[in-house]
């Protein structure tokens, strides 16, 4: 069961199991807790997912080009520090600081990615690194006092009409010369370069959304929080990438869609919900936590159009 | 040289038969090799020499037919069973680790030990040392093998397998990336080995060679033993006379004969339409000048690895050209990307369509616009409706055999598959089209069409260069074709010219037909 973003379907929704799991877990949810399904709670739910959502589109968009990003947890402390550090100057300063800041971060990866040719996996763990420890350095302490309207971001319906700017931002791209491109070079970068695309480009602009992403997704996180904490990123990381490829987003890249990974985030959050709802007790939570998100990508591998076979690449290529 | 015994001692090929897929590589080969021989194969590109030397090897396994060494029938598995029978093979393809140094390389998996079960370097060493005396061969056991110059990557590659004492030694095509002073020292492995009683199959496109060392030369012609001959009785025209002669053309001369038609139908072409100046320094023994007429198709052709193919990805900008000139139409252009090839009308097809190609799980109509999607869009949205009509025309006119446009890639045939890439370079308007061997294995059908197409595309003034491994396809579709020999254009075939006699010679390095 597939929505062919790419040519069947008009528009880019990726893998249809990821919704399917979304019901699935809503259902679960309300057996659990009758209230749960009120519009109101829905609503609050999405709002403390909606930091993880941002980061899971900008692991996706990485992850779509065949690259990984293992600094978005990092990226989201230091722009998340910087919103904090920055709020006297006004929030619309702080917010657009923590944005350049999360652009030049992320072009900075993919200029050593690309210029390099290093792998984006090793660039980005070094990076990570170095962005944590500025963090730190900026803010060694956790601090509050972000004004209340801040906050006015994940709560009430703002969470709704955010997520759904998100998506319909990305059904755009998807749909410019640019998203195009992203596909072509996270199928094969060797016949996009051949087909006259320019990878370091591409690359270097994908990043930079990506960094783009990981400082909204940092300013969400100061408005559920109300404060700035310079480790608040660190546990991010692991959870965008598990929300991507629950979402459909291949590691090998070219296949998927945002729309998917963005469920996949609200996938993490609804699992989180059901795990406090079964009332474990603090020992266990990690495990119930670990065995449902094993259920879920389990759901999706088996309801999915088909197994994905690796064509085995053939030992003789040439004869005679 | 000893004189080739007969006998059971040898080895010997019955029936051997072996195909790829559809593509039968080789259709019968019943050959004998003698103890003490030293045994040349013969043949063009596709004949079947390959296939021969990776049977030998264990590297592919017989479809049917029997092998059998010394009397003993032979079953090979692997590479190592095939080692273990006393058949060593030097590749052209080099398997020399960089990391280690010449003796740990020519040892590799046999090191001595010493009683601590560590390797006892000083006997490697000496070992190898010894062996580079016996054979006269200018290598040093600790020199690291990055150090190495390709000559003598190819050199230590003989000497690993002469190191395993073989019963059979089988040399591909080991002196192609050898000049003469190199070359000189594999024939004298080939003589001292010989002299030892092992059986030297030689595979080389070096008629001079391979007529000075060979006991015996067989030629290969589409996958079947064309003769076999003494050494003393051979001359260079009486072996290419059974090249050209032998070739299994039938097929393939149906197939062109439109296109042969369309190529006479023809004007002669007037204006220059492009100039390419290749310094010598990107690989080649001279500087190269080709030049390129509006409408004209201009074959490449040459045996594997001799530098037409080079040529042609240098033009579409996908390998340094080392200060190549591309001139088109008076303008000097930069092309030193694909996407500035593509940009300034040059657009490259590469052979491997698979690697270099298509996307695999995306649609037709976006593959077929990948190169052109800013001509598409409106406010920078790619309109759906021009992408899908766009499409339409070009696999109509490329006559696809699709269901939808919408279909992934992968449900096309290798043919349609071929096609979307070709209409890929039409939708980018090219004046320029390179292509590389690109109707290799497909089928006839739609390599008819292809070859209709190419015809029209030239009838409209595009200009088109066609590096292809088959003759017939140059011959039928050329008016002008370039043949390459040893990095250099070697002979250069315009209107009576074009034969398939006169491009096999000039690609073994032969120029006139002399009398057999």
């Amino acid at each position: 069961m597939t929505f062919r973003g790419n040519g069947h379907w008009p528009i880019n929704l990726g893998d249809a199991t990821i919704y399917l799991t979304v019901v699935v877990l809503l259902a679960v949810n309300t057996a659990l807790q009758p209230n749960f399904i009120q519009v109101s709670n829905l609503l609050y739910v999405l709002g403390t997912a909606l930091p993880l959502v941002f980061a899971a589109a900008a692991q996706g968009l990485v992850m779509l080009t065949s690259s990984i990003d293992l600094a978005a947890g990092s990226i989201i402390s230091l722009t998340n520090v910087l919103v904090v550090v920055f709020i006297g100057q006004g929030s619309v300063v702080a917010i657009g600081l923590a944005i350049a800041a999360g652009v030049v971060v992320g072009t900075l990866a993919g200029l050593l990615t690309t210029l390099l040719r290093l792998p984006s996996i090793i660039v980005t763990l070094a990076l990570s690194s170095i962005w944590a420890g500025l963090a730190l350095y900026i803010l060694p302490t956790p601090r509050s006092g972000l004004p209340a309207s801040l906050g006015q971001l994940t709560t009430g319906s703002t969470p709704l009409w955010v997520t759904l700017a998100l998506v319909g931002a990305w059904l755009w791209l998807a749909r410019t010369p640019l998203g195009k491109r992203i596909y072509a070079l996270g199928s094969s970068e060797n016949a996009a370069y051949m087909a006259g695309i320019s990878i370091l480009r591409t690359k270097l602009i994908v990043f930079a959304i990506s960094g783009g992403l990981l400082a909204l997704a940092a300013i969400m996180l100061s408005a559920t929080t109300g404060g700035g904490d310079p480790l608040s990123g660190a546990p991010i990381t692991l959870q965008t990438i598990a929300a991507a490829v629950l979402g459909g987003i291949s590691f090998r890249g070219g296949k998927g869609s945002l729309v998917g990974a963005v469920a996949g985030a609200i996938v993490l959050a609804l699992i989180t919900n059901v795990v406090f709802y079964t009332g474990a007790s603090a020992f266990y939570q990690g495990v119930v936590y670990g065995v449902l998100l094993v259920l879920a990508l389990a759901l999706s591998r088996f309801t999915s159009h088909r197994w994905v076979r690796v064509p085995r690449p053939s030992f003789t290529r040439s004869i005679g | 040289m000893a004189a080739p015994m007969s006998g059971r001692q040898g080895l010997t090929l019955t029936s051997v038969t072996k195909s790829y897929g559809p593509t039968k590589a080789l259709r019968g080969v019943s050959l004998s090799f003698s103890p003490g021989e030293v045994h040349t194969l013969l043949g063009e590109n596709g004949s079947g020499k390959s296939t021969l030397v990776k049977i030998l090897s264990g590297v592919v396994r017989i479809d049917s037919g029997a092998i059998h060494l010394g009397g003993d029938p032979l079953v090979f598995g692997s590479p190592s069973d095939s080692l273990r029978s006393g058949i060593a093979t030097a590749f052209q393809e080099l398997t020399v680790l960089p990391a280690l140094t010449v003796a740990e390389n020519l040892f590799l998996n046999r090191y001595p030990r010493r009683w601590s079960g560590t390797i006892g370097v000083k006997a490697l060493n000496r070992e190898a040392d010894q062996l580079f005396e016996e054979f006269e061969l200018e290598l040093s056991a600790r020199t690291p093998c990055r150090e190495l110059s390709l000559a003598q990557l190819q050199l230590l590659e003989v000497a690993r397998a002469v190191s395993r004492r073989p019963r059979i030694l089988i040399l591909d095509e080991a002196t192609s990336a050898l000049d003469a002073p190199e070359a000189r020292q594999v024939m004298t492995i080939c003589r001292k080995v010989s002299a030892g009683g092992t059986t030297v199959i030689f595979v080389s496109h070096r008629l001079d060679e391979v007529l000075e060392i060979s006991d015996r030369v067989s030629t290969l012609v589409d996958g079947r033993i064309g003769s076999t001959r003494e050494g003393a009785s051979i001359s260079h025209d009486a072996l290419l006379n059974e090249l050209v002669g032998h070739r299994h053309t039938v097929g393939v001369a149906e197939v062109t004969g439109e296109a042969r038609a369309a190529k006479a139908a023809r004007p002669p072409q007037a204006a220059v339409r492009a100039r390419f100046e290749i310094p010598a320094s990107a690989g080649f023994r001279n500087d190269l000048q080709i030049e390129l007429r509006q409408g004209e198709i201009l074959g490449l052709a040459g045996l594997q690895g001799h530098g037409q193919k080079r040529v042609l990805r240098i033009l579409g900008g996908d390998v340094s050209g080392h200060g190549t000139q591309h001139v088109i139409d008076g303008h000097t252009i930069r092309a030193r990307t694909p996407r500035e090839a593509i940009a300034n009308g040059v657009y490259y097809i590469p052979e491997e369509r698979k690697v270099e190609g298509i996307l695999t799980g995306h649609s037709i109509s976006t593959n077929m616009t990948l190169s052109s999607l800013d001509r598409l869009t409106r406010f920078s949205w790619i309109r759906r409706s021009l992408e899908r009509q766009l499409s339409k025309q070009t696999s109509v006119r490329l006559g696809v055999r699709l269901h939808s446009l919408r279909d992934t890639i992968d449900s096309l045939s290798g043919g349609n598959q071929q096609k979307v890439v070709l209409g890929r370079g039409l939708l980018s308007q090219p004046k320029v089209l390179l292509l590389d061997d690109s109707m290799r294995g497909i089928d006839v059908r739609a390599k008819n069409e292809i070859y209709r197409l190419l015809a029209e595309l030239a009838g409209e003034g595009t200009s088109i260069i066609l590096n292809s491994t088959e003759i017939p396809e140059l011959t039928a579709l050329c008016s002008r074709i370039l043949v390459f020999h040893d990095q250099d254009i070697f002979a250069e075939l315009e209107a009576d010219q074009v034969s398939e006699s006169n491009i096999l010679r000039a690609m073994f390095g032969r120029t006139e037909e002399r009398a057999a």
